[in-house]
């Protein structure tokens, strides 16, 4: 294992801020983004060269969350990922109105 | 004896010496990779980072220990900072699925809905809030008006003493 890093230099800032996530996910994690950036002030991270999708909570304290791309996006994973963003402070499903 | 999935969460930390540490990003994806056949899911933070993944076993006991060891032993493969475990949770997935279900807010209601679930008229809900003693605490108090928790004015709803008739005009609220 490694022992961490100093950071001095902020991780995320060789990365591309995107205000929409795209077909890089499936369509079940894009709703959920989208609903958390319109609504949650939540952001979306999609590394310049490749690597995993990070979705940043309206918390900055919270660590991000990072999305699976398609193809491991269903069932147990799915309940996992949302069951962590749901931790970070998401609100998912969409409150009552 | 059968098995059942299980999500297992673990977040580990740096001490609380070592100010500023951060995860290397290639790392967590490289664990991000090597959990995906086991349905996980890796976050990452100053100082912190966390994963949870799924794994069958017999019992919820099993499946932490289980559980803990796979994320332990991949998180070493893929370069993670071996800071140490402070929490492990474990949920039964169809229990998980079940909470996932859920809102994470409370319902909430403005006076006027308040008033609508008392039957009463709004003047009245004001009464009610300011001078009943077994009256719920609203839960913010925005400048537009008070906001309760819908479960709590249902409570006080079946709870409440009424006395017909309109309430004397001296008297703090009671009923």
């Amino acid at each position: 294992m490694g022992t961490g890093r100093q950071g001095d230099d902020h991780p995320d800032e060789d990365r591309e801020e995107t205000d929409r996530p795209g077909r890089e996910i499936g369509n079940d994690h894009r709703r959920v983004i989208e609903y958390l950036i319109d609504n949650e002030g939540w952001t979306y991270k999609l590394p310049k060269g490749g690597g995993y999708p990070r979705l940043c909570p309206a918390d900055r304290n919270q660590p991000a969350i990072r999305v699976p791309k398609t193809g491991n996006t269903r069932g147990r994973a799915f309940s996992n990922w949302i069951a962590e963003v749901r931790r970070k402070g998401g609100h998912w499903p969409p409150e009552r109105k | 004896m059968g098995s059942d999935w299980y999500s297992v969460h673990t977040e580990a930390r740096a001490s609380a010496n070592a100010q500023g540490l951060t995860v290397d990003e290639d790392a967590a994806d490289a664990l991000m990779d090597l959990l995906g056949q086991h349905d996980g899911v890796v976050s990452t933070g100053t100082g912190t980072w966390e994963a949870t993944i799924s794994v069958e076993a017999s019992n919820a006991w099993e499946a932490t220990s289980s559980g803990s060891d796979l994320i332990e032993k991949l998180a070493d493969k893929a370069g993670m900072p071996d800071w140490p475990a402070v929490r492990v949770d474990v949920v039964r997935q169809d229990v998980l699925e079940a909470e996932n279900m859920r809102p994470t807010l409370p319902e909430l209601v403005s006076g006027p809905e308040a008033a609508e679930i008392l039957g009463v008229s709004p003047q009245r809900l004001r009464q009610l809030a300011d001078g009943h003693a077994s009256f719920p605490e609203p839960m913010y108090e925005l400048r537009a008006g008070k906001l309760w928790l819908k479960d709590a004015i249902e409570a006080f709803d079946r709870r409440w003493d009424r006395k017909p008739g309109r309430p004397r005009k001296a008297a703090r609220t009671t009923g």
